[in-house]
Parts: structure tokens; sequence; C-alpha cells
């Protein structure tokens, strides 16, 4: 028997009711069960898949595609980090990450700052500029932004790269940035001025500071675009050695089509970066993404 | 009090400002302005004005392209939004092992595409792929097939590592929204003695529509935007059959050097995607 809130009639004071089991409430339950473990286990199960693929050869995939390995030998992931230089592109998708990560809220929070917290002429029209920005879908400034970096010689570069996600990102920081930052109690900042604070002042040691919730969901946000961005990168990066981590294992997989041993290491050393950093941040990448959406 | 110079103030903005229009005003212009040329990237722009739009309408792999942009955001509706909806609503009635069913659920969301993609180039891979592995167990060996180049499935095959990226945003989403659903409102529906289904419609989804239209307009903005899985997985064919609009643009400006067309495709897409979502916050916030 299950207890179920409800009202006793004629009386406003809530009892607790008894309730049936009938069967159709053991098959909704099944139901429920299996739908919620049914998508875990595929989620989980492909992941798993791919991991128990990137320990064989490819004689023993064809031979037993789905169970686990004969032996856990890493030469599959010895070979893809060697060979096929993924510690390089690692490399370069940390840099490109953190630097864009840097420069996008450095040039986002100066200008949040200003548009946030003062009045000026021309002010609304700025900020159009990055809710426009917020608006339009990005992949249609492919084709200007590659020729923008082809013509200052940034094609092929990280520097051109890391200009190109920071334009990208920008509108949605401000946009986050103004938000939260219009949201900030003025006495602070009115008590600082009367103690002959600066502007720099004012932003650093007050601004900055009471806006670190939102820096982070923003920080996240440019984290996850930037480490799993695969469109712009294939279209401005083209040497092996500026290759980012997605681009460099999609070009690894056309030069090794039918070994799905190696290009499942590949996967998986790709997948795992990401994971680590969701696993550690997961309540601010899941508030971050939701945030993210909801306001943008 | 000192008296500060308002115009340091500008030290602030004006960086940021610069950076801004040179890359990525100036670009959203340019694609604008050379949507009106005729270009192959080296010689000399020609202005046609229009020509560039009035092909577009005229090009049947441009209707077959947007049809499949379509088809997506009809994924999104029926199989993703639904899922996701699902998932939440479970989770928000507080099962057990809610944090791991959480956590398995959101993995894709921070997936690469390119990950994506080959799991499910390989999952339907002819030889050892899942799909027709799975086929031939169960006894169903004769609906196997090449998933990514059988004119029946491609289109579908190509569209499914984009839904299953994203269910475990729309989960989160509209599992936010269910929290902000007041509790008096359900108990109210309870001492009605309303069931299940009518709890759902009558109740829970009236009370989150504004996270609903958010998933909405989130997802016809990603069908649109989101071409990484045809890129990877077919690039487009067989003939153009699973190409979609954002995949059509790419190809047209870096397959066929004709970038003031790919830059029309451009332009007519992104009047599609605000238009859409505009029609979508308007419909869905009268009443």
């Amino acid at each position: 028997m299950e207890t179920k809130p409800g009202y006793e009639p004629g009386s406003n004071t809530p009892v607790y009711v008894e309730e049936k089991k009938s069967l159709k409430h053991h098959v909704a339950k099944f139901l429920k069960y299996t739908f919620i473990w049914g998508f875990f286990a595929l989620n989980f199960g492909l992941f798993l898949w791919i991991l128990m693929t990137s320990f064989k050869e490819n004689s023993e995939i064809f031979a037993n595609p789905f169970g686990l390995p004969e032996s856990y030998n890493f030469e599959n992931f010895y070979k893809v980090l060697t060979e096929g230089n993924m510690g390089l592109y690692l490399l370069n998708s940390l840099i490109v990450t953190m630097a864009t990560i840097f420069l996008c809220m450095s040039l986002a929070a100066t200008i949040s700052f200003v548009i946030s917290r003062f009045k000026f002429k021309g002010k609304q029209f700025m900020y159009l500029l990055f809710v426009i920005g917020v608006t339009i879908p990005l992949q249609s400034l492919i084709f200007p932004m590659f020729f923008r970096m082809h013509q200052i010689g940034l094609r092929d570069t990280l520097l051109g790269i890391i200009i190109v996600y920071t334009a990208l990102n920008l509108p949605k920081t401000v946009f986050l940035l103004v938000g939260f930052m219009k949201g900030i109690p003025r006495e602070m900042e009115e008590a600082a001025f009367i103690d002959g604070c600066n502007y720099w002042q004012i932003f650093s040691k007050i601004i900055m500071p009471m806006s670190k919730p939102m820096l982070a969901t923003a920080g996240i946000l440019i984290f996850l675009s930037t480490w799993n961005e695969y469109i712009f990168a294939t279209v401005l990066l083209s040497s092996d050695a500026v290759q980012t981590l997605p681009l460099g294992l999609a070009n690894f997989q056309t030069d090794h089509v039918s070994q799905y041993g190696l290009v499942s290491a590949g996967i998986i050393i790709s997948i795992i970066p990401i994971l680590i950093v969701y696993i550690i941040f997961q309540e601010q990448v899941v508030k971050g993404m939701t945030s993210g959406s909801v306001k943008g | 009090m000192v008296q500060q110079n308002r115009w340091t103030l500008s030290l602030f903005a004006i960086p940021t400002l610069l950076f801004y229009l040179y890359f990525f005003i100036s670009p959203l212009t340019n694609t604008l302005f050379d949507s009106f040329v005729e270009w192959d990237g080296i010689s000399d722009k020609v202005f046609i004005f229009l020509n560039n739009y009035m092909e577009i309408l005229q090009d049947p792999v441009f209707y077959s392209a947007l049809l499949n942009s379509f088809y997506w955001v009809a994924l999104v509706i029926t199989v993703q939004i639904p899922i996701g909806f699902f998932l939440a609503y479970f989770l928000y009635q507080k099962v057990k092992g809610f944090r791991i069913l959480r956590t398995v659920y959101f993995i894709p969301v921070v997936t690469s595409s390119v990950a994506i993609a080959l799991i499910f180039s390989f999952i339907y891979d002819p030889i050892f792929g899942l799909l027709n592995n799975t086929l031939n167990i169960i006894g169903l060996g004769h609906l196997t097939t090449d998933w990514l180049a059988n004119p029946v499935t491609a289109v579908t095959a190509v569209a499914l590592p984009f839904v299953w990226n994203f269910i475990g945003l729309m989960m989160i989403i509209l599992y936010s929204g269910l929290q902000t659903v007041p509790d008096e409102l359900i108990e109210a529906g309870e001492m009605d003695g309303v069931n299940a289904r009518q709890k759902i419609v009558h109740i829970i989804l009236p009370s989150i529509k504004p996270v609903l239209t958010i998933c909405l307009v989130l997802g016809v903005t990603y069908a649109f935007k989101q071409f990484d899985y045809v890129l990877l997985l077919t690039n487009g064919g067989p003939v153009h059959l699973t190409e979609v609009s954002g995949s059509y643009m790419y190809n047209q400006g870096f397959s066929e050097n004709n970038y003031g067309y790919g830059n029309a495709i451009a332009i007519t897409m992104m009047v599609i995607v605000v238009g859409l979502a505009f029609i979508i916050n308007k419909v869905l916030k009268e009443d």
C-alpha cells in the first residue's frame, strides 16, 4: 500500500489516503523505468562499446564486435598519440581554448562594465550590435571570416583561430555579462567613488569580483563551444602543426578509415579531457548551459 | 571626490568595440554585400545584385536541402524534445540514481560533433556496425543495408546523431522549467483526481510554456546551424540527397568556389532562422 497526499471530504486538513496499486500502475512504472534506464544504457553502452573497441585489433573486432577485448593492450592509444599526433592536437586545443576564454572574457567584461553601469550617447546602438550577434546563426559568417583571416595573414595559425573563436563567442558573453552586471547594486560603487577610487579600481575591485558567478558561466560556455568546434577549424586550419583535437581526429579517421581500433582510441582520447572537466564541474556546466540557453 | 574624466571610460569600451567591428560586424556586412556578387574567391567580384537570390529560388538542390533542414526541425519537435521532456519529467519525480542518470544523459552534449559522428559511422558501418550486426543477430538480416548510402535511410541516418547530441540539453532546460511549477498546482490537480496524462497535458505543459518555447527556438537554430554531421558522415551525398542548407552553403563556397552564391544562401538561412524564432516566440507568447 502506498500513501498519497489528499484531503478528507468536507475539511481542509490534508491527510494521507491509502491508494491501491493497480495493474495499470505497475505497467506504467515498468515503462517509466525501462525508458529512463534504457536511454541510460544506450548512452553508456555506446561509449563503452567504443572503449572496448579501442583495445582490439581489426581481426578481433570482426570476430567479436561487442564483447570484452581479449586483452587490454594500449597499443592503439600509443599509436594514436605518436603516429597520429594526437598529443600535439591536444596541446593545440588547450592553448586555443584557454587563450580564447581569456581574450573573450577580458574584451567582454570591460565593455559590459561600460554598457551596464553608465549612461552615454549611442549606448543602445552599441548594445544592439551585440544582440544582433546573439541572434544570427554564426555559420553564416564562414566565408568572410575565411577571407578576412587570409587577408591579414592569420589563416592557418593558432592566433587566427583564437581571434575567430573570440569574435564568435563575444556577443553571447557580452549579452550574459551586461544582464548580470545591471543587477549589481550601485551603493558600493558610489561609496567607492566618494573614497576616490577611479574607474579601473571600481571595475577590478568591485564589479569583477561580484560578477564571478556569471563569469564562470560564460567561461564554461566558451570552453565547451571552443573545445568541440569543428567547422571553422576545418576551414581555417590546414597544416598539421596547428590542428585542434576535433579537426585532428576527423583527419586521422580519414587516413585510417578501416582501422576501427585505432579510430576508437582516437575518439576515447578526444573525449577524456572534456569528460574530466564535465565530471568535476558538473553542477556549473549544467547550470551554465541552462542559463546560457535560457538567456541567449 | 576626485573629478574623473568620463573619456577615460572609453578606454574600457574602445578595444572591444574595434575588435568586434573588425572581426564580427564587418564580416557580417561582407556576407550581405557579397551575396550580391558573383565571385570565385580569386578574380574580381562582379556585381549581379539579386541574381544569386533568383537562382536560389530556382535551385532544386537548395529546396531539397531546405526540406532536409525542416525534416531535422521535425525530428527536434517529434523526437528530441519529447524524449528530453520525459527524461526530465521522470527525473523530476525523484527516481533512484538521479545523479548518475543525469550525468550520463548529458555526456553527449559536451562531446564533440566529430567524436559523435565517428561513433555513428561505427553504428552504421556495413561490416562491423552495431546496427547491421544487431539485425543479423535477431534474425532480421534482410533489413541490413549501407545506412549512409541507401537513399531511403541516408537522410534519417545523418540526422540521428544530431538528435542524440542535444537530447540531454533539452532535458536539462525542461528540468529547470519543471522545478518552477508550483507544487500546489500539482497537488490541486491530484486532489481533483486527474490521471497522469491529464496532469502532463493540462497542468505541467502549460506551466512550462516559456522553457518549451526556448527549447523550440534552440532546436530550430541548431537544426539549421549544425551541419557538422552532414560534412563528416556523407558530405551531402549520395548526390546531394542528405544535404542540409548549412552544408549546401559550405559546399557552394569551399568546393565549388561559388562564394557569392554561398553568401546568398547564408543570408537566406539567416532570414529563415531569425524569422522562425520570431514566429515561435510570437505564437507561443500569445494567449
